[in-house]
């Protein structure tokens, strides 16, 4: 996003819409989907362990 | 219940609807009574969001059903997840660019009012329906400890919750929900450590977890597809992510949660963090509810969990035959109590082979105690044709009030009425702002001002919270409480999002067709539900697709004049 061309109303919303934690939405996206993965991953285990 | 439990359970209840009231006065126009004037911050929409969906039902037969069933439950929110995610990247911002106050207003911009109409429409009927229920789950709890009628225990839940749901709007909603989603939390864990330390001294958590694999319960994810299977991977992922994406992204209750965020980032963090914190959280309860089953393993369960209507049954002239019974199932668990120490020994030592032999021989006594159960429920029918014979939901709440200390069983009490409360705040806010935004303004009463719809929302508020209550009265249990919610979700919900899905990706169907398509569509999926034996979760599934490919079949068939968003 080139923030150079938009103006003082588009800065202003492209701030408030940015995520405070890791640069970009597509890698809170990718946390919150391997999050998703790695818990799967560890239930699968805990069930073939305990089975 | 003792002196300190009742202090417990009254102060902690108190301080919150005051707080809530006080925090939230004086709400002067609409804007601030619906939407919170857009100023709420991402952990508190993260909060309000898992609130609201964390009923007094998740509580009550969530561990229930660990007990009976496993962890399997768990993956009926794998699709959960996913859904925050597509719904952050795509619904959230056409809400917040059209600045909207229910996400139903959206359809009528890109459809037409009687879309708009009918999509709000389905909602008031099962929002309305849920209420109910989500009051009634804890007016049974209170009414058989404290003795009161069923309905004066509704009418006083369902009269807190209007009180400061019409004082503060959606603003009293989400802050009351932040001290609520505390208590709740707290409490489980508290739970949760009290029954690991009730454990024999030998038992150590490990050896509990252990003995709960052997006994099967240990059944988290399961990868076999079967379409009758309630819970399995594949019908989490698919009807759980569908059912998710209708609930959180076109159910009012939830979309209300968000849409009052001070920026479209607060929303959409609110939301991912439910993505992150929902699993983790449900495994809790439900490991709790496997943890009351390990317990029990070493104490002598009940033969029946809901004692009121055991005393009532044993009144009648039932009372021979269930005594009877009650004898066979202590007998086989005092049998089963030796071998599933023998088991632990086993497993202590490591020695697999031994220890699967003696989980057969203690699954095959699990097996006759459930056997006689089931007699003593035939029996508990014959005595009482119109009692509840299910008794899942009463297995947590017969832990806690039975061996938890004083205090602790206050604390347990206030977590349930907490969740009642905020899951039903949330219902009464969203279904009196659909009914004002959606239907009296839109269609009734379009020129009144900010401060008639305000009263008009109060006034809708207390009318939703009194239907709450007369549907509470009246509900009798289903299959169990929350496979109620879920299944009345579910019948509804799929229409829902196909028309949701439709109008943000299908643009070459327009509100003609989309309109007939939602209505055969819902009339497919009550079929299923009357006269099929498929899964309640796939009916999310159905309605939405049948929604987008009827709407793709008629929409050459029908002439439309609809705008484009």
């Amino acid at each position: 996003m080139h923030t150079e061309t938009m103006t003082e109303e588009e800065k202003k919303q492209y701030e408030a819409d940015r995520p405070p934690i890791l640069g970009s939405w597509k890698r809170i996206y990718a946390l919150v989907l391997g999050n998703l993965v790695a818990t799967i991953l560890i239930f699968y285990l805990i069930t073939r362990f305990y089975a | 219940m003792s002196l300190p439990d009742w202090l417990v359970l009254a102060g902690t209840l108190g301080f919150i609807v005051i707080y809530g009231i006080w925090k939230t006065r004086g709400s002067k126009d609409i804007e601030g009574y619906l939407k919170g004037d857009n100023s709420m911050k991402w952990w508190t929409i993260g909060l309000s969001v898992m609130a609201t969906q964390a009923s007094a039902i998740t509580f009550l037969s969530t561990p229930g059903q660990a007990y009976e069933d496993g962890m399997r439950f768990i993956q009926f929110y794998f699709g959960l997840p996913i859904a925050m995610v597509i719904i952050s990247v795509t619904i959230i911002p056409i809400f917040y660019r059209l600045k909207v106050f229910t996400a139903y207003e959206y359809l009528e911009s890109r459809f037409d009012l009687k879309t708009r109409t009918l999509a709000a429409l389905l909602f008031l009927i099962q929002r309305g329906l849920a209420a109910g229920i989500t009051i009634y789950a804890p007016a049974i709890i209170l009414s058989s400890i404290l003795g009161w009628s069923l309905t004066v225990t509704n009418v006083v839940i369902g009269l807190a919750v209007t009180i400061y749901t019409v004082s503060g709007g959606t603003k009293a909603v989400s802050v009351t929900q932040k001290q609520q989603m505390a208590v709740m939390m707290g409490g489980m864990v508290v739970a949760g450590i009290m029954v690991v330390r009730f454990l024999p001294a030998d038992v150590s958590f490990g050896d509990a977890v252990a003995v709960a694999g052997k006994m099967g319960k240990m059944n988290i994810v399961d990868f076999s597809f079967n379409w009758d299977d309630r819970y399995n991977f594949w019908s989490g992922i698919t009807g759980g992510l569908f059912l998710s994406l209708s609930y959180f992204g076109t159910d009012q209750s939830q979309v209300s949660r968000y849409i009052g965020g001070r920026s479209l980032a607060e929303s959409r963090l609110g939301l991912l963090f439910n993505g992150l914190f929902k699993i983790p959280m449900q495994f809790l309860i439900l490991f709790i509810g496997v943890m009351v089953f390990v317990f029990y393993q070493f104490n002598q369960a009940p033969v029946f969990f809901n004692q009121e209507t055991k005393a009532r049954a044993e009144a009648t002239a039932y009372a021979g035959e269930l005594r009877q019974l009650e004898e066979q199932h202590k007998a086989i668990s005092v049998q089963k109590q030796a071998v599933v120490r023998e088991l632990v020994g086993n497993i202590k030592a490591g020695d697999d082979t031994k220890a699967d032999a003696t989980s057969v021989r203690a699954l095959e006594l699990e097996q006759q105690a459930r056997e006689v159960r089931a007699e003593v429920k035939s029996v508990i029918q014959k005595a009482l044709p119109d009692a509840e014979t299910k008794d899942t939901d009463y297995v947590f709440l017969s832990f806690v009030t039975n061996y938890l200390p004083v205090g602790l069983v206050g604390l347990l009490l206030a977590v349930i009425l907490c969740a009642a409360m905020s899951s039903s705040s949330s219902e009464l806010n969203a279904l009196a702002s659909t009914t004002v935004v959606d239907i009296y303004k839109r269609s009734f009463k379009q020129d009144g001002d900010g401060a008639h719809y305000l009263f008009a929302s109060r006034v809708f508020t207390i009318i939703w919270g009194s239907i709450a209550i007369m549907f509470a009265t009246y509900a009798s249990l289903l299959d169990n409480l929350i496979q109620a919610i879920n299944i009345i979700g579910s019948i509804f919900y799929g229409t829902i999002l196909g028309v949701f899905l439709v109008a943000f990706y299908f643009k070459y169907i327009k509100g003609n067709a989309v309109f007939i398509a939602a209505l055969l569509a819902e009339a497919v999926v009550l079929y299923c539900h009357f006269f099929t034996d498929i899964a309640f979760l796939w009916f999310n599934v159905i309605g939405c697709v049948l929604v987008i490919v009827f709407g793709f079949l008629l929409q050459p068939l029908l002439p439309s004049a609809e705008k484009n968003t």
